[in-house]
């Protein structure tokens, strides 16, 4: 057992969990609409989810190089944003599950294509979100 | 079932994702994205399970939505998982940055398939 100065927090404030819930219900909220809008067709490539999952690393990418490194109000903004709203409009349990009943169906060539496009477009999102954020910030003065 | 309660189980599953990675970041100091590993294997094992209850019991898919798409979809993230492993291979850890990327996609995967067959053997 380590000896340390004052407690450790091991849980985040009341205040901070609701913000990340707040967020949260309104990126589900999204996600879920666009899910009734467009039904998915269930032996097909998940499109839906692609697009949610792989628009989502873009934004997330963008936003959290955008957003200042500190300060009181852009760590309200990444937890109601970041965590809260993108966090919970993509989803990986849905991924993993079309995975599976992807290759249950006997389409295990789909099964990895959607496997391999879901983190390639996702990586590849999200690396060009951050560089639109690098670009976007606002210069230092010299 | 109304959008407002898939609404509030995604505001759930958002908070829940939240606490386990704050604490296991704070119990692990934080270097490896163990939080979002966490939750999406976890996240992933409970879909497959719910998917396979509500196959079983030819359930409403009431029950799906709120609980599946609502709290598990908000439970499970796959933006922070691209960008923290995207921030491992920009922080020079390669290794830790491929085995978050190949390691999340077997365990989800396993645990979805798995999930999915533990709900049907056992209903």
């Amino acid at each position: 057992m380590s000896l340390q100065q004052g407690p450790r927090v091991l849980w985040p404030p009341l205040a901070s969990l609701l913000v990340v819930a707040a967020g949260g219900g309104f990126g589900g909220a999204l996600r879920y609409a666009l899910t009734l809008a467009f039904p998915a067709d269930a032996a097909g490539f998940p499109w839906l989810t692609f697009g949610i999952n792989t628009g989502g690393a873009a934004l997330l990418g963008f936003l959290l190089t955008r957003l200042p490194a500190s300060g009181p109000r852009a760590a309200m903004l990444r937890l109601f944003l970041a965590t809260g709203v993108l966090g919970s409009f993509t989803t990986f349990s849905s991924f993993s599950l079309e995975v599976v009943e992807l290759a249950g169906q006997g389409d295990a060539a789909l099964a990895l294509a959607y496997s391999v496009a879901s983190i390639g477009v996702g990586l590849a999102a999200c690396a060009a979100g951050v560089a639109a954020g690098r670009r976007s910030r606002p210069q230092a003065p010299r | 079932m109304s959008f407002w309660m898939v609404a509030a189980a995604a505001a759930l599953g958002a908070a829940a994702r939240y606490a386990l990675d704050f604490h296991l970041a704070a119990r692990s100091a934080g270097r490896l994205p163990w939080g979002t590993f966490a939750v999406n294997v976890s996240g992933s094992l409970a879909l497959g399970a719910l998917a396979g209850w509500v196959l079983f019991h030819d359930a409403s898919t009431g029950w799906r939505v709120v609980l599946g798409t609502g709290f598990l979809g908000a439970y499970t993230t796959f933006s922070t998982w691209m960008m923290e492993t995207l921030g491992l291979w920009q922080r020079g850890e390669r290794a830790a940055a491929a085995l978050n990327l190949a390691g999340s996609w077997v365990a989800g995967t396993a645990a979805a398939a798995l999930g999915l067959w533990l709900a049907l053997r056992l209903s």
